[in-house]
């Protein structure tokens, strides 16, 4: 089953959603919202994230049961959250937050984007990250000075495609395809979606696309072609991009 | 040049800016309550390319090799500072957003990277990193259900919950009221098994290691009660495979400075709670004399390391 982290707002994954569970057979889909995170059910073992049981729809999942998820989501908000006390929302919107940001990371299933960053839809870059990181690869970009006291102007989007795995859906020049494609690999996500100008430079990417038939038929053939490939704590195993500081004192106590 | 940007009186930036001052290193300190009179202008594809104006001075981003970013939210500090000015709240809004974004793209060693300190915003995503790094974790549940979180705490004795994500929350053992409120709950709950023993905060700044023991009768010994569970802390070495461990903790979360909650079980394990990635570390290092503010002064100096 397909699990579309979204909210009860989201009219688009409702769509997916209803889209995918027309077909006949069980179910293919399900919507997990912000209310779902409020209702007993959730059982989920730290050291067991193939194990317990979760809520989507109201029901009681078992996890096992995922075959992979979508994330439609930077965050829980506290406005989503009616049904909570006024003075409770932003702390429960928080927690809620941080228990995705842990599960969907760890999940052993296609993941859609996992959490990254900070944002639940990873890996939580800004449009200027994108820009630099489209440019460093040998793309053309939209070039912009940032200033805090002035917005910049972007551009018009003439183009926009989006990456699902290897495949581009959306029409675009090849060179814009390659641009998504060697980002969405370079950043280690399956899902971007980016937006070129009139003379073709990137101008946006982000990874949260909107959500037409064709893109969840293309989320459904990227999950079933990686069922077995759990990427989920790969990238811990290997050195942060991040610049960390490398000075030369012996480690050890110094009491 | 050495920034440091966020409160000039917070404990740790005061010490490091007169720990470097010592040195004959003067830091520009953007100071948040300076916030309205400063401004940020560079060029995406090179951050190096712009200036950095507050009060009188213009600083060519160029010129800066380290920062040191311990800030609160500035549209805060300006409403603490009795500033309500709605325009005045947006500039500081867009301003902490700018020099946040240049944070991330300046070739500037920067301590620490705003999106590396993100893991702190989910214990148990954080708890997984942690286990990566070689550290024993506690059994951990997470669970909206009044029946699982019982189970557990039979099947641990004594079991502890405290928040999942960022916003601090104390410590506190599982009694039958805490289950009650899951049973009602609107909020997923993290609940974790208990683990006696000496509690040790360690320091880690670049490749230098600082630890010290914590103890209290307190089950968290941030918020004492009484004078038992007031904290007594003290010096302590760590065996070096534990040491080696921090700092690789430290490196896998993409931070050169971490403050890494430890626990040495009566029972022999070393457990890893969390590393805080803007450690509030002048608590420890007075009573101590520990030289973390030294080290870190090092470490802004001479980023080439």
């Amino acid at each position: 089953m397909l699990l579309i982290v979204g909210g009860s707002y989201d009219a688009e994954a409702r769509s997916a959603v209803a889209h995918l569970n027309r077909r006949p057979g069980p179910q293919r889909a399900a919507l997990l919202d912000a209310a779902d995170l409020s209702r007993p059910g959730w059982r989920l073992l730290a050291n067991d994230p193939h194990g317990g049981s979760l809520v989507a729809e109201g029901k009681v999942l078992p996890v096992s049961d995922l075959t992979g998820v979508l994330v439609r989501r930077l965050a829980v908000y506290p406005e989503e959250l009616q049904h909570v006390h006024a003075d409770d929302r932003a702390y429960v919107a928080s927690e809620m937050t941080a228990l995705l940001a842990w599960w969907l990371r760890v999940l052993p299933v296609p993941v859609l984007n996992r959490p990254a960053g900070g944002i639940l839809c990873g890996p939580g870059r800004r449009p200027e990250q994108w820009r630099v990181a489209a440019r460093d690869l040998g793309f053309p970009v939209v070039l912009l000075r940032r200033e805090a006291t002035r917005p910049p102007v972007l551009p018009a989007i003439h183009t926009e495609i989006v990456a699902v795995g290897e495949e581009i859906v959306g029409e675009a020049l090849q060179t814009q395809a390659d641009c998504v494609l060697a980002l969405s690999r370079e950043a280690n996500v399956p899902l971007l979606y980016a937006g070129f100008d009139e003379f073709g430079a990137l101008v946006m990417a982000h990874s949260l696309p909107r959500l037409s038939v064709d893109l969840i038929e293309a989320v459904e053939r990227y999950v079933e072609l990686n069922r077995e490939s759990d990427q989920s704590l790969a990238e811990w195993s290997t050195s942060p991009t991040t610049r960390v500081a490398s000075n030369c004192v012996p480690a050890g106590a110094q009491p | 040049m050495i920034l440091v940007w966020g409160i000039s009186e917070d404990g740790p930036v005061r010490a490091v800016r007169e720990a470097l001052a010592r040195e004959g290193e003067a830091p520009l300190m953007l100071d948040q309550f300076d916030v309205a009179q400063s401004d940020l202008s560079f060029a995406e594809t090179d951050a190096s390319d712009g200036w950095l104006t507050f009060g009188d001075k213009c600083i060519e981003l160029s010129s800066i090799t380290t920062v040191y970013p311990r800030p609160y939210e500035s549209a805060r500090v300006l409403k603490a500072a009795g500033e309500v000015d709605f325009e005045a709240a947006q500039h500081a809004a867009k301003f902490d957003d700018t020099l946040l974004l240049w944070l991330e793209l300046t070739p500037a060693l920067v301590v620490n990277v705003p999106s590396a300190m993100t893991s702190n915003g989910s214990k148990p995503l954080q708890s997984a990193m942690i286990a990566a790094a070689g550290f024993d974790v506690p059994d951990t549940l997470l669970t909206t259900d009044a029946q699982a979180a019982a189970e557990f705490r039979d099947r641990h004795g004594r079991v502890i919950y405290k928040s999942i994500g960022g916003v601090r929350s104390r410590v506190s053992l599982l009694e039958e009221q805490a289950l009650g409120r899951i049973a009602n709950g609107a909020s997923p709950l993290q609940l974790q098994e208990y683990i006696p023993g000496t509690d040790l905060r360690v320091h880690v700044v670049g490749n230098e290691v600082f630890a010290c023991t914590i103890e209290s009768e307190a089950v968290d010994y941030r918020y004492p009660s009484t004078q038992p569970e007031e904290p007594r802390i003290k010096a302590c070495s760590l065996p070096a495979m534990i040491s080696d461990r921090c700092i690789a903790l430290t490196r896998l979360l993409g931070l050169s400075l971490a403050g890494i909650d430890l626990r040495r079980g009566n029972d022999g394990r070393w457990v890893c709670f969390e590393a805080n990635p803007s450690p509030g570390y002048t608590f420890y290092e007075q009573a101590t004399g520990a030289g973390i503010t030294a080290a870190l002064a090092r470490l802004l100096r001479s980023p080439e390391n």
